[in-house]
């Protein structure tokens, strides 16, 4: 059965990737060197003014370093919860198997309805703001929604189901057998957290992060629900920019200056973190 | 988890006392709890979300707060017809994109795999790159491809439905791809030389040994690419510029931005109850492990 006779097969996927994937990328990136000459349009001259706009504008610079932050923090603390939820994925026995049906349902649900959830949640009247209130923690209601705080804890929430997937088939690398030999040997619960479960699954949790942090540049629904309008983002200032002002050339330059922020991100971290970076089985963007 | 094993065994045996000291076992005891104390807090706020909104989906039009002091239905009688249209698109996209993808991407995989072809690792690397690219850039760019095409071709791509096909396609197909491939990679050639040495024909051995043998990896593979494309918003809005006839996310999410309505949670709701369903179905037919599995 093996053989060349298997080789034509590979030819209609290929067909619909170039047409479909490698045309598209070619035009975009064509399309943001050439001028801008009215909304809906695309003019003939080729110029680099799409890019110096980005580069000399307040908005956009905004827009960029609040993605680094919602990034960085996304990836932080989802990749710190995924390792505890992880690890009781694959040793908390009965428990652990609730726990991973919760992770893929909430991977499965709708992007739109856990940010509405989180929207009447963090609301001046909604149920965070209640509790903390009732608890007496504040005596005025956080201002938590449509701003930079509520898309932040919507993003972790929805890469907390990535990261925790990625960090799994490292807590598997973790045998019930050493567990048992630590704890045999007199060992404590925090050290054999550090010196048994810590070592072996640290690099994973920092390479699941970086996965997160790239993913997460590009995070459109949730910050466009939870954001409120008032929060700028360059995924939001892209869809700003082609679906409402029909500046082709614009939104596809900045739509280039997001790749070009993933990939830097991506090979810098790298540089830090040096591992077979298991890429996670699932991304939900 | 634990297993049973002679060794696991032995070791509950006393076989010299060792007694851990009060420091030692306050320690642990700290330990175990602070966990459960983590573990609970990330639980709540893991399901936070959706308790709020499947609890305000039961608000009696127009109020929406959570608790809801009247338990009421009206919230999803009042879902409109149109959105119940927005569903039967979501499902018909869903299912077009992931029957196209299959129909395209195994037989690709059979080559990637078996067939030496030139150039593998290159071909493999870019039927993956979907996943790299940004969906909002993908949508960028095949927007601004449609627009081309049109001027070009004179037919309208955009916010037509084989534009979304083709969008959510591309999508969901290196998900297809990397399940189906591991698992012709794996694949022991040796029971369809057996049938083709029995006197089968290719095409019979492909329908009766090889498919078989596929076909766990391939429906996990299914659902996972149908819950995707089911549930995506950045592509969909960007190619549907008439949101009238779009999928449900895109629907949802511009009435979101319009105005707030417990029948906007009640649609979520049912949502929700889609994902929960498939979540077990999938935990029934294959298992949870497959999905994720790479």
């Amino acid at each position: 059965m093996n053989g060349r006779h298997w080789q034509p097969w590979v030819v209609p996927l290929l067909l619909f990737y170039v047409v479909f994937f490698l045309f598209p990328q070619l035009v975009f990136l064509a399309v943001s060197a050439l001028k801008y000459t009215g909304p809906g349009q695309i003019g003939h001259n080729v110029t680099v003014e799409n890019y110096n706009a980005i580069l000399h504008n307040a908005y956009f610079h905004r827009a960029i370093i609040n993605t680094l932050e919602l990034s960085a923090l996304t990836a932080i603390v989802s990749a710190l919860f995924g390792l505890p939820l992880a690890y009781t994925i694959v040793h908390g026995g009965r428990r652990g198997k609730y726990l991973f049906a919760l992770i893929i349902g909430v991977m499965f649900s709708s992007a739109v309805a856990l940010a509405l959830g989180w929207e009447t949640l963090l609301a001046p009247a909604g149920g965070v703001n209640g509790l903390l209130l009732a608890l007496g923690v504040v005596n005025h209601p956080l201002p938590l929604a449509s701003n930079f705080t509520s898309i932040v804890i919507g993003s972790i929430h929805g890469a907390i189901p990535i990261a925790t997937l990625g960090i799994l088939p490292a807590c598997e690398a973790v045998t019930v057998r050493q567990l048992e030999v630590s704890t045999g040997l007199g060992a404590s619960s925090w050290r054999t957290f550090w010196s048994i479960i810590l070592p072996q699954t640290y690099r994973s949790v920092c390479s699941i992060g970086v996965v997160i942090f790239a993913i997460t540049t590009s995070i459109f629904t949730t910050p466009a629900i939870l954001g409120g309008g008032r929060v700028a983002l360059v995924s939001l200032a892209i869809y700003q920019q082609l679906l409402t002002l029909f500046d082709y050339p614009k939104s596809a330059a900045l739509a280039a200056v997001l790749i070009i922020i993933m990939l830097l991100i991506t090979v810098l971290a790298r540089m830090f973190v040096r591992s077979g970076a298991s890429q996670p089985g699932v991304v939900k963007p | 988890m634990i297993d049973s094993t002679p060794e696991s065994l032995a070791m509950e045996q006393p076989v010299t006392s060792y007694r851990p000291g009060w420091w030692s076992l306050q320690s642990d005891h700290i330990c175990r709890w602070s966990m459960r104390v983590v573990l609970g807090a990330i639980v709540l706020f893991l399901i936070a979300p959706l308790i709020s909104v499947i609890g305000t989906s039961f608000n009696t039009p127009p109020l929406i707060i959570f608790p809801p002091p009247h338990l009421s239905l009206d919230s999803f009688r009042q879902i409109p017809d149109n959105w119940y249209q927005a569903f039967f698109t979501s499902l018909k996209v869903a299912f077009a994109a992931a029957g196209v993808s299959a129909v395209l991407t195994v037989p690709a995989a059979f080559a990637l795999v078996r067939g030496r072809l030139p150039g593998r690792e290159l071909l493999e690397s870019m039927f993956r790159s979907p996943l790299l690219v940004p969906q909002i850039v993908l949508s960028v760019s095949i927007y601004q491809y449609y627009v081309v095409l049109s001027g070009v071709l004179g037919n309208s791509f955009i916010s037509g439905f084989e534009g979304l096909v083709i969008a959510h396609t591309l999508l969901v197909s290196p998900y297809i791809l990397s399940t189906v491939f591991g698992r012709i990679a794996s694949l022991d050639p040796a029971y369809e030389e057996a049938s083709v040495g029995l006197g089968a024909s290719s095409a019979r051995t492909f329908l009766a040994v090889t498919l078989p043998i596929l076909r766990p990896a391939l429906t996990a593979a299914l659902i996972l690419a149908f819950v995707i494309s089911f549930d995506n918003v950045t592509l969909s809005l960007f190619l549907s510029t008439d949101v009238g006839s779009s999928t449900l996310p895109v629907t949802l999410f511009s009435a979101i931005e319009l105005s707030a309505s417990p029948v906007i949670f009640a649609a979520a709701a049912l949502t929700i109850l889609v994902s929960v369903l498939v979540t077990f179905s999938v935990e029934r037919l294959v298992g949870l492990r497959s999905v994720t599995a790479r």
